[in-house]
């Protein structure tokens, strides 16, 4: 039922935002050689059709809410591991704001093996040696192969980083 | 022509290297196809410095090779990983995702090789044949039918959505509005920007792409219980690429219809592979018997993709050859290995030096034939990677999304972009919402607008010359009678369950 409910705010949101967008879309700059196909056009018309939807989603809702409670439908439950999905968000924007202050190199291997870790891989060989062998993969194939830049990080780092690439 | 041929395949007899330059730009498109974020543009622009070095014909049959590799190449990252190596292949996920997930990705990805090389073989065959009048045919488009054309991608929404046309059409006008956001293209005022400058370039659909697809696949698999076991299920395998001429056979008309849309989309200028791919697979949608499976692993819906894609590669050089405009942004990246070498694109090119043109497609058609001797091989590693555990997969593809889409600007903003829509791509799928249409919608939104907007001011802003020019009234009439069809399903779907409920009670 949780995602029941998750369905409908979203379609609040959706309603809400349409509304707040299309207000937002009025206020732009008007200009004089483009009157009729102004900059608002076309943007209005779409949050025009998402409101729509977005009631048609929720006039939905309570026609389906009824059937539901009408004929005591018990929705299939939710299979989320949510500990291990929150840690996974957590790895991931922690991989790309370190990544400025301790380079590439180093967040690398460390995000690829905590990456394994959360993930419950327990081959203690390959769990370390793995997330080295790939970042040095990438680092040469971004780096040496295709001239591409890749973030070195700062004080120490970034001179640790100038001693690999 | 047959003299132009002869001349052409004369050159390249003559010179045995060029064979050896179409290989080598193959395996290099292949490679930069299949990276999330490196695409064949990129692909192209690293090799224009080494052109210097070697003749116009080679450069040109290289540059041509990494062109068509990294077009089928993105497929096969798409298919066993869920995550596009090129927006081309972006739409190729949507089925061929799930039927990796059934154990038949091996199958795909040999539908995806089979209707590649006979998308771009067609494609070729047309280019080399028409070329003169496809530029005038293209020339003859306005406005009006750019944005006829571009309905016709977006109305076949309602038929994406299985589980709810409402849902779908939601998805797909939310699309629609991302890709306002940005410098408005008439006007050069800015919209929904709210003061922030890094958002007045728009947002990039390739960071949203592999957001949506790459990273929340990745989410999706680590929210995954299963069970007592600490270590996530272990990733499909992949059977035999190998499928049959009775398989072709099977999708046949979708080969055609797709290889139709590709070859007419890619002489349009400045509309290229990627919107050739979404308009086919949704025109797939829409033709099928049984558009209730796309999206959970039906095998057309790899193959519309994939033939539209590679069609318009051979196609998109018409207009760059024939009339010096580039088809598509890899062609325009293409210009650079002509003019290095001082060569115009244009009419005069056609009559003025036959060699290169010549050989330049007799170069095309070898491509798409040594394509299937690379791709096969680049598919057998690469499913190779499948059989270790999703735990070193995950992250592995968290870095090359990272790395791939920052590479392509160097911009962190990319990153953040590709983050959030990650987030909105899981969300969604929980909340079965389906992806395509929102895509679709962001690839076709600039065009859709621009198109409407200009044909509208130059119709003195009337709406009803939309549907009183032949070609964009065709097209538009198509369009709203597949969005009524789409309802009525909706309703007769809706009739049903409520009927099945009061027998049940």
């Amino acid at each position: 039922m949780k995602r029941f409910y998750l369905d409908f705010l979203f379609s609040v949101f959706c309603l809400v935002g349409s509304i707040y967008l299309w207000l937002v879309a009025d206020r732009f700059p008007k200009s004089a050689r483009y009157e009729g196909i102004d900059a608002d056009l076309w943007p209005k018309f779409l949050f025009s059709l998402a409101v729509i939807f977005s009631l048609l989603l929720i006039v939905q809702f309570f026609i389906r809410y009824k059937i539901i409670i009408n004929n005591k439908i018990n929705k299939e439950k939710e299979v989320i591991n949510y500990g291990k999905m929150g840690l996974c968000i957590a790895l991931i924007i922690g991989y790309f704001i370190v990544q400025s202050y301790l380079g590439f190199i180093l967040t690398t291997t460390l995000f690829v093996f905590l990456g394994m870790l959360v993930a419950g891989y327990e081959n203690k060989r390959i769990l370390v040696l793995y997330p080295l062998g790939f970042t040095v993969f990438v680092t040469l194939v971004f780096v040496k192969l295709l001239a591409l830049p890749l973030p070195r990080g700062v004080s120490y780092f970034e001179d640790f980083s100038y001693l690999l690439y | 022509m047959l003299e132009g041929l002869t001349v052409g395949l004369g050159y390249m007899l003559a010179h045995p290297l060029t064979f050896l330059f179409v290989f080598g730009g193959m395996v290099w498109g292949v490679v930069f196809g299949s990276m999330p974020g490196l695409t064949g543009i990129i692909g192209v622009a690293l090799l224009i410095p080494f052109t210097y070095s070697i003749g116009v014909i080679e450069s040109l049959l290289m540059l041509g090779s990494v062109y068509v590799g990294a077009t089928f190449g993105g497929c096969i990252t798409a298919i066993l990983f869920n995550t596009p190596g090129s927006p081309e292949a972006a739409c190729t996920s949507l089925d061929g995702y799930p039927l990796a997930k059934k154990g038949e990705g091996g199958k795909a990805l040999g539908y995806a090789l089979a209707s590649s090389a006979i998308g771009g073989l067609i494609g070729c065959v047309v280019l080399m044949l028409l070329t003169p009048p496809l530029a005038r045919l293209a020339l003859g488009f306005g406005p009006a039918e750019y944005f006829a054309l571009a309905m016709l991608g977006i109305t076949a929404i309602s038929s994406l959505g299985s589980n709810s046309v409402l849902k779908a059409l939601l998805s797909g006008v939310l699309g629609l509005a991302i890709a306002t956001v940005g410098i408005d293209p008439l006007t050069g005022g800015s919209r929904f920007t709210f003061g922030n400058d890094i958002l007045l370039s728009g947002i990039d659909f390739v960071p949203v792409i592999i957001g949506m697809f790459a990273i929340s696949e990745v989410l999706t698999r680590f929210s995954e219980r299963v069970g007592d076991k600490k270590s996530l299920p272990p990733a499909p395998q992949v059977s035999t690429p190998k499928i049959s001429w009775t398989d072709l056979l099977l999708v046949k008309a979708t080969m055609i219809r797709s290889s139709i849309i590709g070859i007419l989309i890619g002489i349009l200028p400045g509309v290229g592979a990627t919107t050739a791919s979404f308009i086919s697979y949704s025109e797939a949608v829409r033709w099928s018997r049984t558009p209730e499976k796309f999206g959970k692993g039906a095998y057309e819906g790899v193959v519309a993709p994939e033939t539209a894609n590679s069609a318009s590669v051979g196609t998109s050089l018409v207009p760059l050859l024939a009339l010096g405009i580039p088809g598509s942004a890899t062609t325009a990246v293409m210009i650079g290995g002509l003019t290095i070498h001082g060569v115009v694109p244009g009419p005069n090119l056609l009559t003025q030096n036959q060699e290169l043109v010549y050989a330049i497609f007799i170069g095309m058609i070898l491509s798409n034939i040594v394509m299937i001797t690379v791709g096969l091989k680049a598919i057998k590693y690469m499913t190779k990677i499948l059989d270790a555990p999703y735990a070193i997969i995950g992250p592995s593809i968290v870095v090359l999304c990272m790395t791939g889409v920052f590479a392509l600007r160097n911009n962190s903003m990319d990153i953040v972009t590709m983050l959030i829509f990650g987030g909105v791509g899981f969300l969604m799928r929980k909340l079965q919402y389906p992806i395509a249409p929102m895509i679709i919608g962001l690839v076709l939104g600039p065009i859709a607008e621009v198109s409407l907007r200009r044909a509208l001011l130059m119709n003195g802003y009337d709406w009803g010359a939309l549907f009183t020019r032949p070609i964009s009234g065709l097209i538009l009439y198509v369009c709203i009678a597949s969005l009524l069809y789409g309802f009525y399903g909706q309703y007769k779907k809706f009739k049903q369950s409520r009927l099945q409920l009061k027998t049940a009670n």
